[in-house]
C-alpha cells in the first residue's frame, strides 16, 4: 500500500502545481484590447444590458464598480443551475446538469472524508453507532452526499458519452481524446460506485484511507475496488488541468478577463500606463503592409496619404 | 460536383474540386407572409474563368477571392506562411491584442453546440455544417492544436487531430472566415463564454497581417484607400465641402433654417464623425444631426483632414494594425482641432473601433474622449430646445439594433427612449436590445460584393433579419401604409437599402428603412415639409404635442 500513498501524493501534487500554473499563466497574460459583450451581470443599474457608454459624458464621472453581488448571482445560477443550458440547450442540460451536480456533489463527498479522517484522528468516531453527534451527523451527511454523487455522475457521464457519440452535431466534433476523457471519468465514477456498492456502504474504508494518507500510516486490506477508485481519482486529478474539462477554471476568465471587462483606459490612468510596454512591443508580421511597423506604436508615427486637396466652399468659411 | 451530406471537419482539407456544401433556394429558412413565396434562387454560379480563377471550393461562393496559387511551389509558400502566421497568432508579443481570449477559446470549448441555434447565418441557410459557428474554430483549433501546442505526429493522431494543413484547408477556412458577421451572438450564448466571433475575426487577422489575404473592399479599397485619400468611399476633402454646401441647401430648402455647417473649427466641444457613406448615400443623416447640434447649441465641428471625415474602420474586422493606424488618424485630428470629445454618429462599427476595441491603444495626449452619439441625441430630445410632435411620425416604426452599438457597447435604451417618445406606433422586433439579430451586413458584408457574395449576402446572411422586420410589422403588413425600420448605423441602412430591393419589401409591404435622427427632425414641427418624403402623415395634429417625459436614468 505504500505504493498506493505514493502515486497519490505525486499525482495530487501534479495536480495542485499544474492548477495554480495555469492560474498563474493567465495572470500573466497580456492585457488585451477591449472585448466585452453585454450585458455585464454586474451592470445592475442597467438591466437592459447597458454600459456607462449610455451616459454623454461617462468620462467625466467617477466610474462606479460593478455590482458583485450581480456578478457572483449569475455566476451562482450558472454553476449551481446550469441556467444557459436551461435556457438554450435543455435536452442537453438533463445530462450535463446531473452530470456536474454529480462533480459537485463528489468534491463536497471529498471534504466530507477529509473531515471525517480528522475527526477520527481526533478521536471521535464517525459511524452509524457513534455516541458523539458530531460524528453521527458527519456520517450521514456524508452518504446523503456521496451516494447521490457517484449514482448522478455515473448515469451522467454514461449518458453523455452516449450522447456525444450518437449526436451527428456533436460526433464530427468530438476528438478522440474527448472520448476517452469523459470515459477516464465514468471509470472513476463507476469504479467508486462498485467500491460504495460491494465494499464500502458506510464510506468508513474511504475514511480510514484518507487518514492514513493524512498521517503518512498505512492501511491494511484495502479492497482492490476502492484502490482502483483511488487511484483513478488521483490520476484524473493529475491529468485535469491539461485537457478542456479544466472549463470550469476557464469560465472565471472568459467572463471576468474578457466579457465583463469594460475597464476603460483614461488619459494618465494606471491602465495606460500598464499598456505602454506592450505598444512599443516589436513585431513582425510580414505582409506588405505590415512590413513598415516594428512596434505598434509606429502607426502614431507614420505619415501616410496624400497632401489633402484645396478646400473651395461657397460664400467663405 | 455536389456536396457531401455528412460533413467531417477533417473534409476541409480534402477534395479540393468539390465544393463542402451546395445551397439552393429549398434548403432556406422560411420567411413569414408576404415573402413567404419567394423562391430563392440558391447562392448564383460563378462563371467558369471566375471558377479557374479564385477559390470557391467551402461554399461556392467568393467572398475573399482568393487568385489560385499557379504552382504546387507556391502553394507550399503559402502554407509555410500561414504556419508562420498561426505560430505569430498565438504568441504573446505579435498578438498580446487579443491573445487570452483566443487562447480561452481554443482550449474550452465542449462542442456542447448551444451556439449554433443562436447564430442567423446558420439557422438562414437551412442549418448548413460549414456555417456552424464551432466549424471554423474547430478547423483552426485541430491545427493550433497538432501544430502549435508541440503535439507530435502519433500523439496529434491519437487525440483526433486529423487536418492535414495543406492549401485547400487555407482556401477554405479563409472564406469560412468571411461567412461570419462577426455579430458574437454565439458567443452570448455560450455558457463556458467561448467567442466563435472572435475565432473569425483571428482568422481573418492571421491571413491578412501575415499573408496580405483580405478582401479588397475591405483593405485596397477600404482601410489603406482611406489613409491614402481620407475615406474608403474615395470621397476627397474638396468632394466633401461640395457635399456639405449641398446638405446646408437641403436644410433650408426643407427645414427653412439656414444654417453654416462648421468645419474645422478649432476649440470645438465636440468633433463630430460621420460613416462618410453617410455624406454621399444618405446626406439627410448628416445634415439632420447638423440641425439637431444646431439647434441644442453645442458647440461642435466636422472635419475635412484626411480620415477626420470619415468614421469607418474596416480594420475592426480584419487587421489590427490597419484598427490601430485608422483610429489614430481619428485621435490626431481631434488632437489638432483642440477638441474636448470626438462624438461617432449613426455607424455601429465606428462606435465599436473607435470607442471599444481601439481603446487601449490610445496614449496620452492622443487619448481623447470617444462618446456615441446616442446619447446626446437623447439629451437633446428631452431637453425641450426641440418643438416635437411625434404624430408627424404616426406611421409603423420599428428598431433594428445594430450588433456593435448594443452587444458590443452596451448601448441599448437612448436609441429607444426616443423613438417611444416620437414615433407613437414604435414597436420592437422580437429578439432585440443585445439579443438582436444582425442585419447580415456585418463584419463588412454591407460593403463587399463580389461575384456572387450578393446572394449570400442578402439570400442567407439578411434573411434573419428579414423574418424579424415582416414580424414585427404582422399582422397587418399588406395595409398601404408606410413603415419604417429605423436603422442607427451606415452600413445596416447600406444592407436594408439592399435587403428591402431583393426581398420586394417596398412593393410587398410598404417597408422603408430610415436614421434615427431623420426620425426626430421629421418630428419637428417648426418644419414646413416631412424631412422624410416617404414617411408624409395626412392629418397631424395642428398643435405641439410635447414629447413624453423622459424615463428616469439610473446607474449614470
Amino acid at each position: 500500500m505504500v505504493a498506493l500513498h505514493v502515486v497519490t501524493y505525486v499525482l495530487f501534487s501534479i495536480f495542485a502545481v499544474a492548477f495554480l500554473w495555469k492560474g498563474y499563466q493567465q495572470s500573466k497574460m497580456p492585457i488585451h484590447l477591449r472585448w466585452e459583450l453585454y450585458p455585464l451581470a454586474g451592470e445592475k443599474s442597467r438591466p437592459w444590458g447597458g454600459s456607462y457608454l449610455e451616459a454623454p459624458d461617462w468620462y467625466k464621472k467617477p466610474r462606479k464598480h460593478h455590482s458583485f453581488a450581480g456578478e457572483m448571482a449569475f455566476l451562482g445560477k450558472e454553476v449551481f443551475f446550469f441556467r444557459e443550458y436551461f435556457r438554450r440547450n435543455r435536452s442537453l442540460w438533463y445530462i450535463v446538469y446531473p452530470f456536474h451536480i454529480g462533480i459537485i456533489l463528489l468534491v463536497t463527498f471529498f471534504f466530507l472524508v477529509v473531515i471525517g479522517a480528522l475527526t477520527t484522528i481526533g478521536g471521535v468516531e464517525v459511524s452509524a453507532a457513534s455516541s458523539n453527534a458530531w460524528g453521527l451527523l458527519l456520517y450521514y451527511v456524508t452518504l446523503i452526499v456521496g451516494i447521490p454523487a457517484l449514482i448522478l455522475g455515473t448515469i451522467s457521464c454514461l449518458a453523455l458519452l452516449i450522447r456525444k457519440f450518437v449526436d451527428p452535431t456533436m460526433s464530427p466534433y468530438t476528438r478522440r481524446v474527448e472520448y476517452f476523457n469523459i470515459v477516464f471519468v465514468l471509470a472513476m465514477f463507476l469504479t467508486g460506485l462498485l467500491a460504495w456498492a460491494v465494499a464500502d456502504r458506510g464510506f468508513d474504508i474511504a475514511r480510514e484511507y484518507m487518514k492514513s494518507l493524512l498521517t503518512f500510516g498505512s492501511i491494511e486490506g484495502l479492497p482492490s475496488l476502492s484502490a482502483a477508485h483511488a487511484v483513478l481519482l488521483v490520476l484524473l486529478l493529475a491529468y485535469l488541468p491539461f485537457t478542456n474539462m479544466m472549463h470550469f477554471f476557464a469560465k472565471f476568465f472568459t467572463y471576468h478577463k474578457v466579457r465583463w471587462d469594460d475597464c476603460p483606459n483614461l488619459r494618465g490612468s494606471a491602465l495606460e500606463r500598464e499598456l505602454k510596454p506592450l505598444l512599443e512591443q516589436q513585431i513582425n508580421w510580414a505582409a506588405p503592409h505590415m512590413q513598415s511597423l516594428r512596434r505598434w506604436v509606429d502607426v502614431v508615427t507614420e505619415e501616410t496619404g496624400a497632401s489633402p486637396a484645396p478646400r473651395v466652399r461657397k460664400g467663405g468659411e | 460536383m455536389e456536396a457531401k451530406d455528412k460533413l467531417k471537419i477533417s473534409d476541409i482539407s480534402k477534395n479540393a474540386d468539390t465544393s463542402l456544401v451546395t445551397i439552393t433556394g429549398n434548403d432556406l429558412m422560411p420567411l413569414p407572409y408576404p415573402c413567404n413565396d419567394m423562391v430563392h434562387p440558391g447562392t448564383g454560379k460563378l462563371t467558369e474563368d471566375q471558377q479557374k480563377r479564385f477559390e470557391h471550393s467551402l461554399d461556392g461562393v467568393v467572398a475573399v477571392a482568393i487568385p489560385k496559387p499557379k504552382s504546387k511551389a507556391e502553394e507550399e509558400m503559402l502554407v509555410g506562411r500561414f504556419l508562420m502566421g498561426l505560430r505569430k497568432l498565438f504568441s504573446k508579443e505579435h498578438n498580446w491584442t487579443f491573445l487570452q481570449p483566443l487562447l480561452l477559446s481554443m482550449e474550452y470549448c465542449v462542442k456542447c453546440q448551444t451556439c449554433s441555434d443562436a447564430c442567423p447565418v446558420y439557422e438562414a441557410s437551412g442549418r448548413k455544417e460549414v456555417y456552424r459557428p464551432t466549424f471554423r474554430s474547430e478547423v483552426l483549433r485541430r491545427l493550433y492544436k497538432r501544430y502549435i501546442n508541440g503535439e507530435n505526429k502519433l500523439l496529434s493522431w491519437l487525440s483526433g487531430d486529423d487536418i492535414e494543413l495543406n492549401w485547400t484547408t487555407i482556401a477554405r477556412l479563409a472564406e469560412s472566415a468571411y461567412r461570419c458577421t462577426l455579430c458574437r451572438r454565439c458567443a452570448q450564448t455560450c455558457p463556458i463564454g467561448i467567442d466563435n466571433g472572435l475565432i473569425a475575426h483571428e482568422i481573418r487577422k492571421l491571413l491578412s497581417q501575415e499573408l496580405g489575404i483580405a478582401p479588397k473592399e475591405l483593405h485596397d479599397k477600404g482601410t489603406m484607400q482611406q489613409l491614402e485619400v481620407g475615406s474608403s468611399t474615395g470621397l476627397k476633402p474638396s468632394g466633401l465641402m461640395n457635399i456639405i454646401d449641398f446638405m446646408e441647401e437641403e436644410i433650408q430648402e426643407k427645414t427653412g433654417r439656414k444654417i453654416k455647417i462648421p468645419v474645422d473649427k478649432k476649440g470645438a466641444d465636440i468633433l463630430l464623425i460621420h460613416n462618410a457613406g453617410e455624406f454621399l448615400s444618405w446626406p439627410e443623416n448628416p445634415a439632420a444631426f447638423a440641425v439637431l447640434f444646431e439647434e441644442a447649441g453645442l458647440k461642435w465641428t466636422l472635419s475635412s483632414e484626411l480620415c477626420g471625415y470619415d468614421a469607418v474602420n474596416y480594420g475592426v474586422w480584419y487587421d489590427d494594425a490597419q484598427l490601430a493606424r485608422i483610429a489614430y488618424r481619428h485621435a490626431k485630428v481631434a488632437k489638432e482641432l483642440n477638441v474636448s470629445k470626438i462624438v461617432v454618429g449613426e455607424c455601429g462599427h465606428a462606435h465599436k473601433a473607435l470607442i471599444v476595441v481601439a481603446d487601449r491603444i490610445f496614449q496620452g495626449d492622443l487619448n481623447i474622449p470617444r462618446v456615441s452619439c446616442m446619447p446626446i441625441l437623447e439629451e437633446i430630445v428631452f431637453s425641450g430646445r426641440l418643438k416635437l410632435n411625434p404624430q408627424r411620425n404616426n406611421f409603423p416604426v420599428t428598431l433594428h439594433d445594430p450588433c456593435n452599438m448594443v452587444r458590443l457597447l452596451g448601448i441599448v435604451e437612448p436609441q429607444r427612449r426616443i423613438l417611444r417618445a416620437i414615433a407613437p406606433q414604435f414597436r420592437e422586433m422580437a429578439q432585440h436590445g443585445t439579443e438582436n439579430y444582425c442585419c447580415g451586413g456585418g463584419s463588412g458584408f454591407a460593403i463587399m460584393s463580389p461575384m456572387n457574395l450578393v446572394d449570400w449576402k442578402l439570400g442567407i446572411s439578411g434573411r434573419m433579419k428579414v423574418k424579424q422586420v415582416l414580424n414585427a410589422f404582422q399582422p397587418n403588413i399588406r395595409q398601404g401604409n408606410t413603415k419604417f425600420v429605423c436603422a442607427p448605423c451606415s452600413n445596416c441602412k447600406g444592407q436594408f437599402r439592399d435587403l428591402i430591393q431583393y426581398y420586394e419589401l417596398e412593393k410587398r409591404a410598404n417597408i422603408h428603412y430610415t436614421g434615427l435622427v431623420e426620425l426626430i427632425v421629421n418630428a419637428m414641427v417648426d418644419t414646413p415639409m416631412n424631412y422624410i418624403p416617404e414617411a408624409a402623415i395626412e392629418e397631424v395634429a395642428a398643435v405641439q404635442t410635447p414629447v413624453e417625459a423622459p424615463v428616469p436614468r439610473s446607474g449614470v
